[in-house]
């Protein structure tokens, strides 16, 4: 059965688009991370034009970040006053990565870096986790890895995050920071986000555990409350400006991820935090390796349509 | 015998009538064109069309058919390599003069019935494509020839533009073209140009419409998205936040926590 699409006007396959938003909603429920860097790339696949398929994407991400969250606030995994810190920060690194991206176009050569920022910060963050992890679950195959281990709980609480002013006590996540701490890596993520064209969930993930020393099951319902917020602008600015949300699309997709990530929480709930984690790893990986080899493969077709 | 002799032209003129009439499909000047259906209607379901040509011409002819759209500018991206091994998009290429649809269908091989030349003169296939195109690129010294055969080459993976020889049934002064109408093509109007050719010249010509146009949900929301594009957005927005709390709450109802 196939529907057509009134913004992307090109014609898909209902099942399949619903398929897609099934399988990229469970890895959000499971993981926390919105799926951008991977539902845009599938969609381009199906012969959706780059501009409609990020913008619908980030339009259904609000469906499955909004059904995500609430499912994690019900099981009490949402850390509201970390996440609205981070999206404070997200907000406006977002907008000065905007401002970023556009200097280099004007510059030129932005592609390349958006491309090798992308390779590189997947491939580090990636290899990282899967090394951390496998390392975890080898050596303590019973305890949750996320738990911050004392030593290093030591060395953060003498080091210069300590010394910050503005120490605030995040109850849920049960760890002590400077607000300016959350606030300062949401900026980082924020602009790092703009610059590769994501919601950036993959990078903040990485950066609750093991910056934030915050406990895994908190991180992906603090991550999805954030990256739902993230998108309701990126929708928005979207629609607005350059007219690139297609509401049909986003609605296929948005049937297929929003129960996608109810069954991610419930499958997340059987898994301990470095399960979890080693798993994210190797999608990370896949993607990155999905990337060397479309940069290095000579491509089918020179000419492109635009976006990046 | 004069009664005789007028009945006889009698006979002979009612005779060259009727051959008149009933040859008459398959004389010169008689290429016709009937396009079913000449109004295609984009819904919620579409996925393209079947369109069929028929018509009558003249034994002995060879037939083409073009169907394009009115000229206009294309701006696409060109890759290329980046420190030897690296493939990137590296700049914008404008391609000008050039329709975003172009199908061409014939009897036999456009060469076997055309001379170059005349092919040129006549606007009909590629070359004439090749030469009346416009390119503007921030690529220095850039090679016009590969760069527009790059063009028809994305466009055919679009299945935008399309070169069928030898797709036109023709017998008997009667000619049949089937056309599976890509869903890729945008709503607008779509000129079908019908040729019949003899001795490498365009003996005879027709020409036909087809409209492409969205209809019901699909143009009202079209519309919405570029004439309210604030109402648009909060619409998406209300909808995908509303939908993923209904959701939650029928998983909970369900016992799914």
């Amino acid at each position: 059965m196939y529907i057509f699409l009134p913004i992307a006007l090109t014609s898909v396959n209902l099942w399949l688009v619903i398929s897609l938003g099934f399988f990229v909603g469970l890895l959000s429920g499971l993981f926390g991370v919105g799926g951008g860097f991977l539902m845009t790339p599938l969609l381009m696949m199906i012969g959706i034009p780059p501009t409609v398929a990020a913008a619908s994407d980030a339009n259904q991400i609000v469906a499955a970040s909004a059904s995500g969250t609430l499912a994690h606030w019900r099981l009490g995994n949402v850390d509201f006053k970390m996440g609205l810190m981070l999206l404070i920060g997200g907000f406006a690194g977002g907008a000065l990565g905007v401002h970023i991206i556009k200097l280099l176009r004007a510059t030129g050569g932005a592609d390349f870096l958006i491309k090798m920022t992308y390779v590189v910060m997947l491939g580090l963050v990636g290899t990282f986790m899967f090394f951390e992890s496998l390392h975890a679950l080898r050596k303590k195959p019973g305890l949750p890895a996320a738990a911050p281990r004392p030593g290093r709980l030591k060395r953060e609480k003498t080091g210069l995050w300590q010394s910050l002013p503005m120490q605030t006590y995040f109850e849920k996540s049960g760890v002590t920071h400077s607000a300016l701490v959350p606030i300062g890596l949401g900026v980082i993520v924020g602009i790092l986000a703009a610059i590769m064209g994501v919601g950036g969930g993959f990078l903040m993930v990485p950066v609750m555990i093991y910056m934030l020393r915050m406990p895994m099951h908190v991180v992906v319902g603090t991550s999805l409350f954030q990256i739902m917020f993230t998108c309701v602008e990126v929708t928005f600015l979207q629609a607005y400006s350059n007219h690139t949300v297609d509401f049909i699309l986003a609605i296929l997709l948005l049937v297929g991820s929003t129960l996608g990530a109810q069954l991610g929480t419930v499958m997340g709930r059987r898994l301990k935090g470095d399960q979890l984690k080693i798993l994210l790893a190797m999608l990370v990986l896949a993607v990155t390796v999905k990337m060397i080899l479309g940069l290095v493969m000579t491509p089918s077709l020179l000419l492109a349509p635009g976006g990046h | 015998m004069g009664r005789k002799t007028r009945l006889s032209s009698g006979w002979i003129a009612i005779s060259v009538v009727a051959w008149l009439l009933l040859c008459a499909p398959t004389l010169a000047g008689a290429l016709t064109c009937r396009v079913q259906p000449d109004r295609v209607i984009i819904g919620i379901s579409y996925h393209g069309a079947r369109i069929t040509l028929d018509g009558e011409y003249s034994v002995g002819q060879d037939l083409i058919v073009e169907i394009l759209s009115p000229p206009e500018k294309t701006e696409l991206k060109y890759k290329g390599k980046v420190a030897g091994f690296l493939w990137m998009k590296l700049g914008s290429m404008t391609f000008e003069n050039l329709p975003s649809i172009y199908m061409l269908f014939s009897t036999r091989p456009l060469d076997a019935l055309l001379e170059p030349a005349v092919q040129a003169q006549q606007e009909i296939g590629y070359p004439a494509l090749k030469a009346k195109a416009v390119i503007h690129s921030q690529k220095k010294g850039f090679d016009r020839h590969r760069w527009i055969n790059e063009f028809f080459r994305f466009k055919e993976k679009e299945a935008l533009y399309v070169v069928r020889p030898e797709s036109i049934r023709a017998e008997k002064g009667h000619y049949h073209l089937d056309i599976d109408w890509p869903y890729q093509a945008p709503p607008g109007e779509y000129t079908v140009k019908v040729l019949a050719v003899e001795n490498g010249l365009v003996k005879d010509r027709t020409h036909h419409r087809i409209l492409v146009a969205d209809d019901g949900l699909i143009r009202d929301l079209s519309r919405l998205a570029r004439n309210r594009p604030a109402l648009y957005g909060l619409l998406a927005i209300v909808v995908a936040i509303a939908v993923g709390i209904g959701v939650g709450v029928v998983f909970k109802r369900a016992g799914g926590h």
